[in-house]
């Protein structure tokens, strides 16, 4: 098996000391995350400027969580767009994919 | 059926045995390949082999067993956000950890704990501010040290200085992504906790300032 890629391994750069010290409080766990995506991200779309403190904590401390949260947020928002007759992105763009076959 | 050609009620759709349930099943399964693709499309420039051909089977497989996590639990849908958004979630995260997955799944990977000859990295333009990062990353190699126990530290280590996915880091560890989070937030308390008590920060519940600005409190350093 190839080795964990060796750059950087260990250094406490200043990104990874920002990852290190970041405040994420008050503690939101993974599982909750995922419980309330669906509703956060549709108040997202409904007012941009929605806040929620765990939420958004969480989401700067877990790049996993992070990622799916944008990502739903981004499916849902091409949805919209695909539905109020705009053409959106074309297939095979950055988000979206061509036609699958199943 | 809505205008969509959906159930106006899923659940009920997706548990009552007979024709409605099969064409509900029919949908939901769509829904979950669309969401399932649209994360794998996204995620594709990590995957090993990007063809339309690959993301199609990853996305594929994905859906099918997001299709079944869903079902499991189809009955705790309380209806705060629409039924496809609930649904949605499900695909996206199970294509999202299985892209990882393939990602890493040729790729070693080590736990180490902090090296006692690790350098601080700096990369300050100024004399002043690459003395301040020095002074910090040593503080924060302290704290490393002193008050997070070997485990918290490899842990911590892994996911946020080398950026091991953290279901990857699960998966190898055989524990969850939940877990692996609680210790990553208990570290950052403990550390915030630490640095603060010698002064770095300005208190364990300040925000800590942007990664380009300097997040000491007292720039001479407190040893």
């Amino acid at each position: 098996m190839n080795p964990t890629p060796p750059s950087e391994s260990g250094s406490l750069t200043p990104a990874a000391i920002g990852e290190l010290v970041l405040d994420t409080t008050p503690w939101l766990s993974c599982d909750e995350c995922f419980e309330r995506m669906d509703t956060h991200v549709e108040a997202l779309l409904r007012d941009p400027g929605h806040h929620d403190l765990a939420m958004d904590r969480h989401l700067q401390g877990c790049a996993a969580c992070q990622e799916e949260v944008q990502s739903l947020r981004a499916l849902l928002t091409s949805e919209g767009t695909a539905r109020r007759g705009d053409h959106g992105p074309e297939a095979g763009s950055a988000d979206q994919p061509g036609p699958l076959t199943r | 059926m809505t205008e969509r050609g959906e159930p106006a009620d899923w659940v009920e759709a997706l548990s009552t045995p007979g024709p409605g349930q099969v064409q509900a099943l029919h949908l939901l399964h769509q829904l979950m390949v669309r969401a399932a693709a649209h994360q794998v499309w996204r995620m594709r420039a990590v995957l090993p082999n990007s063809s339309p051909g690959a993301v199609e089977v990853i996305a594929n497989q994905a859906a099918d067993e997001a299709m079944t996590a869903l079902l499991a639990k189809v009955h705790t849908f309380e209806g705060r956000s629409r039924f496809t958004t609930w649904a949605y979630k499900f695909a996206i995260l199970q294509a999202a950890t299985d892209v990882r997955r393939v990602q890493w799944q040729h790729r070693e990977v080590e736990l180490h704990d902090l090296e006692l000859s690790d350098p601080p990295t700096v990369g300050h333009d100024s004399p002043e501010h690459q003395a301040e990062a020095s002074d910090l990353a040593r503080a924060v190699a302290r704290a490393m040290r002193t008050a997070l126990t070997p485990h918290q530290r490899r842990v911590a280590l892994a996911l946020l200085v080398d950026d091991i996915p953290i279901d990857v880091l699960a998966d190898r560890l055989g524990t969850s992504r939940g877990a692996l989070y609680k210790t990553v937030h208990d570290v950052r308390v403990r550390l915030r906790t630490e640095l603060a008590s010698r002064g770095y920060l300005l208190d364990a519940t300040a925000t800590v300032a942007p990664k380009d600005q300097p997040i000491l409190s007292n720039p001479a350093g407190t040893p």
